[in-house]
């Protein structure tokens, strides 16, 4: 185990080009799953392989434990195989020639662990995955989930101090993706080694890591937990990314440290926001909610941040319903579970057309300065 | 902006390329392009190479002052484009046959392909010769024409193409397997839905989708055939026609030789070679060759109904015509006391193994398959290898050099060779060994070891050996444990095709072997064109025939071998792991396997290993 320094790290393909990474900085401490989170191309991916040691950075620095691994105004690269680290990646990545037991036995073999030794750990490992019956079959004799379970294994076995994944569960279906998630969720706890995770999904970093670093153009737009980043997002870009789907522009009335208040644009509605420093009387700011957090019908009627608006649309997607709401200028979508629906109109739902009561949670807006 | 000027940005460059790969692209300039460069100084001089002479334009007023090159140069066209015709529609139909239909047979049909592409043509030119000869088997069957002659006759113009043609199906069969292979069929059954006839279809859509490969593959054909000797030689000299290869030989074979007109004829070659090569990629871009989609549809082969044995009968037909029956005739042949003249004897065989020219050929032979197959394949390999994983932009260049290699001719590349070793003092030593005729052969059939390796060398994925990287293994150990094992079985069926295409080369040692260093082929030629020593020709071709399908066998054996022990080393490693049990007492630790208890090859592997 060890922690993971990184400093203002920077990696171009070419001299001419923009870099990839401008300049990096990030810790992670022991022990921690972290992830990186972010569109393709904004550096995630990049900055996972310089940590490997697979791409050298060409400005910075990075260590892992007490040892500077990168540092290219010294001249100083380890390579990679001398980086003591395990690595899970996207196409799993088995060597077809090799059984089971010979790829996830692979790191010992490196390492000059005896023979015998060697098929103790390997067993043990697979056993950990579920697959101790599989050790003398080829590893592309597996199906897709048994191989990354494999490759898994391969990156466990030989007790690295720092895990890292390249997206390994993009390429599994929805169903196999869950399992393996928790999974590997079970992995982290049991084995507690530094985990860098890389993903484009928000679900399965908020599912597993206890840090996320959310990168845009190979800078950080955000840092925090699961929750945080989930729920106070602090830019549009962060909020669209973890599936903020409803932005709507509205101006400061007031904002201390106890919350913000804002109108929104175009109408009288005056709605209460979680605290946010930097906010002043008048500025120009844009809410962000999800449409499950709204809140119609009757139990609205009694919850702040209350208001009424003119059903415009009604779409029916099997277990929920999305109704889009008018409020003057301003639209915005809400969803109901389908049998949500019939609880709150138990005498009908209401039609196009029909003005309807919605109430927004305070706590689920976040208010993102432009 | 930066401020760098040119110069700096190309200091830059090589600067960031790499000691080792520099080395390396300097090699291949050398070994690749410098021959070709002397060829060119060749043609501007007069005398022969190594020795003084003049510089001058002797060499083209002599080959292109006379009327004679120019007649060559239609004769070489109308051969190129005759067998073409023949390769293309008789390979395309077989591909077709044998992929999309149902006709019986069609794995036999591509082990057929195979084989006949792997003979040397030697033994067709060689074997129809004696077919059409006055006593051959054809002509007694057939009997003779009204004048005479032969009815049909492998010396003359349709005999020539014919025979020709026969190898030509074979390696455009070939080529052709894989685009015929992966014609989209839902594009085919789009437009059947769209009420296309099967006519029509084939019509609208398949041939244009492939009119960029048959087109590309065309002219790739036409250019080996400009610059194919072997058959013109044999069947088409006694016959008085000359195309281009037999010229450029006529001028260096017959005194006075003239090294300058043979290289300004082989540069005219050249010329007309990349002109073409360059119009095909102008009229059709980098358009994408062929519609190579996922691998998740399925191929069906379709029901021709009764048609499949009219294609049986076909390839049978081939079969027979390509292999079968010059087979027979030349074992009939080597047993006849001498060719044509019936009787049984072994003495032609005896004879063979009491002659040291022929045991000298045949481990000249040896020596030259084996070793220029051998290294073709690795520079082959390391050229795709390279151009694959470098991040220099230089490392593509060994690439293009090969080729632009594939389009030269042997007999020019022969001659370019004697240019490029004769003229330099170091070298011109190598003259006259058998180094200078495996140099040759090497570049000759490197362009087919990166055909038969790019593909799998270009599919090995970078993450398998990043994973090894980050799991522990050297750069080194990485290439020994994942990378090689991956492409050895490619590796093993590269070397065997281009050793025995070198071993089975004429236009290389015609030029550039002495009396030591012969070859089998070219001994075989020496004989059939020596009067009465025709049966020793076919019998000491069928030596070489025989040893090179032992060869192929050997290989094929090897190969299997080495890939059934890799497996079940690497399985038992598995059964190592299965041979411990979870131990039920956590106290006591699980007792490991006695290493004495290990199946041998696994400890063997596990002390390879940890060297």
């Amino acid at each position: 185990m060890a922690r993971v320094i990184i400093e203002s790290l920077e990696k171009r393909y070419s001299p001419k080009a923009a870099p990839a990474v401008p300049a990096l900085d990030l810790e992670i401490e022991e022990g921690e799953f972290l992830t990186l989170l972010g569109p393709s191309g904004c550096g995630k991916t990049t900055t996972l392989r310089c940590i490997a040691g697979l791409e050298r950075p060409t400005g910075g620095r990075v260590s892992i434990g007490h040892e500077v691994v990168d540092a290219p105004a010294e001249r100083r690269h380890v390579p990679p195989e001398k980086r003591d680290i395990g690595m899970v990646f996207q196409s799993y990545a088995l060597w077809p020639h090799m059984s089971v037991a010979a790829n996830v036995g692979y790191p010992l073999r490196m390492r000059k662990v005896s023979v015998p030794e060697r098929a103790r750990r390997v067993r043990d490992v697979l056993e950990m995955v579920g697959l101790d019956e599989y050790a003398s079959r080829m590893a592309t004799d597996l199906s897709g989930g048994q191989q990354q379970r494999v490759a898994l294994a391969r990156a466990l076995v030989a007790d690295p101090r720092l895990l890292l994944f390249d997206e390994p569960l993009s390429n599994l279906d929805a169903r196999l993706r869950q399992d393996m998630r928790s999974e590997l969720r079970d992995m982290h706890r049991r084995v507690g080694t530094t985990s860098i995770y890389v993903t484009h999904d928000q679900e399965e970093a908020v599912s597993l890591s206890t840090r996320i670093v959310l990168l845009n153009k190979g800078e950080i737009e955000q840092v925090g937990t699961p929750r945080e980043i989930y729920w106070h997002p602090v830019s549009h870009f962060v909020a669209d990314f973890v599936g903020y789907d409803n932005f709507l522009g509205a101006t400061v009335v007031t904002a201390d440290a106890h919350g913000v208040a804002v109108r929104l644009d175009g109408t009288d509605l005056r709605l209460d926001c979680p605290a946010r420093a930097g906010l002043g009387e008048g500025d120009q700011v844009e809410i962000a909610m999800r449409s499950a957090s709204v809140i119609m019908g009757e139990p609205a009627e009694t919850m702040p941040n209350r208001c009424t608006g003119t059903v415009v649309d009604i779409v029916y997607l099997g277990d929920e319903y999305i109704y889009v709401l008018e409020m003057g200028p301003q639209r915005f979508s809400v969803s109901l579970r389908t049998a949500e629906v019939a609880n709150i109109w138990p005498h009908g739902a209401p039609s196009r057309g029909d003005t309807v009561t919605a109430a927004i949670p305070p706590d689920s807006l976040a208010c993102l300065p432009l | 902006m930066s401020g760098e000027t040119h110069g700096e940005a190309i200091v830059n460059r090589l600067r960031s390329v790499s000691a080792p790969l520099l080395v390396f692209l300097l090699f291949i300039a050398a070994f690749f392009g410098y021959p070709l460069l002397m060829l060119v100084y060749g043609a501007f001089r007069s005398g022969q190479p190594g020795t003084s002479g003049d510089f001058g334009l002797s060499g083209f007023t002599n080959a292109y002052g006379d009327p004679a090159t120019w007649e060559t140069l239609w004769a070489s066209v109308l051969y190129a484009v005759g067998v073409q015709s023949i390769g293309i529609v008789g390979g395309f139909v077989f591909a077709w046959l044998s992929t999309r239909t149902n006709t019986p047979g069609s794995r036999a049909i591509t082990v057929t392909m195979i084989t006949i592409f792997a003979i040397p043509t030697l033994f067709f030119a060689i074997s129809w010769g004696m077919l059409t000869s006055p006593t051959g088997l054809i002509t007694q069957v057939l009997g003779t024409g009204p004048e005479g002659g032969p009815r049909l006759d492998a010396f003359s113009w349709t005999g020539l193409i014919l025979v020709s043609g026969l190898k030509g199906i074979a390696v455009m069969y070939l080529l052709l397997l894989g685009p015929v292979r992966a014609l989209n069929r839902s594009m085919e059954e789009a437009a059947r839905l769209s009420g296309a006839s099967r006519l029509r279809l084939f019509v609208d859509i398949n041939i244009p989708i492939l009119l960029p490969t048959l087109s590309g593959l065309a002219i790739l054909g036409f250019v080996n055939s400009l610059g194919q000797l072997d058959v013109a030689l044999i069947l088409g000299v006694p016959a008085g026609i000359y195309v281009f290869p037999t010229q450029i030989y006529d001028f260096l074979a017959t005194t006075p030789i003239r090294y300058d007109s043979a290289s300004a004829l082989a540069l005219l070659l050249i010329a007309i070679i990349y002109l073409l090569v360059l119009l095909r990629s102008k009229a059709l871009g980098n358009r994408n060759f062929i519609t190579v989609t996922g691998k998740a549809y399925r191929l069906e082969r379709e029901d021709i109904g009764a048609w499949k044995w009219a294609g049986l009968a076909l390839f049978l037909l081939y079969t027979a015509v390509a292999l079968v029956v010059p087979l027979v005739q030349l074992v009939i042949g080597s047993l006849q006391p001498v060719l044509g003249v019936s009787g049984f004897t072994l003495k032609h065989y005896l004879d063979l193994f009491d002659s040291p020219n022929v045991l000298r050929a045949l481990q000249n032979t040896f020596f030259v398959g084996v070793t220029g197959g051998f290294f073709a394949t690795s520079l082959a390999v390391l050229i795709s290898y390279l151009a694959l994983r470098s991040k220099s932009r230089l490392a593509k260049a060994p690439e293009l050099v090969v080729w632009a290699v594939v389009a030269v001719p042997g007999i020019v590349l022969a001659l370019a060779i004697t240019w490029a070793y004769l003229s330099l003092p170091g070298l011109r030593n190598l003259y006259g060994s058998i180094w200078i005729v495996l140099i040759a052969l090497i570049i000759v059939v490197t362009p087919i070891a990166q055909r038969a390796t790019s593909g799998p060398v270009g599919q090995l994925g970078v993450e398998l050996e990043e994973s090894a990287r980050v799991h522990g293994a050297s750069a080194p150990r990485m290439m020994g444990t994942i990378v090689i094992p991956l492409i050895g079985p490619t590796f093993l069926a590269s070397w065997f095709i281009t050793g025995v295409m070198a071993a089975g080369s004429l236009d290389i040692p015609i030029l550039l072997s002495s009396t030591r260093t012969e070859t089998v082929s070219l001994l075989v030629y020496n004989y059939y064109t020596q009067l009465g020593n025709g049966s020793r020709a076919a019998a000491l071709l069928l030596v070489l025939l025989v040893l090179l399908a032992l060869g192929g066998a050997l290989m094929l054996g090897i190969g299997r071998l080495l890939r059934r022990r890799a497996e079940r080393r690497t399985r038992s490693r598995g059964a190592l792991v299965d041979a411990v049990r979870p131990d039920p007492e956590p106290d006591r630790t699980t007792p490991a396997p006695d290493p004495d208890q290990i199946p041998d090859d696994t400890r063997a592997v596990s002390a390879a290993s940890t060297r």
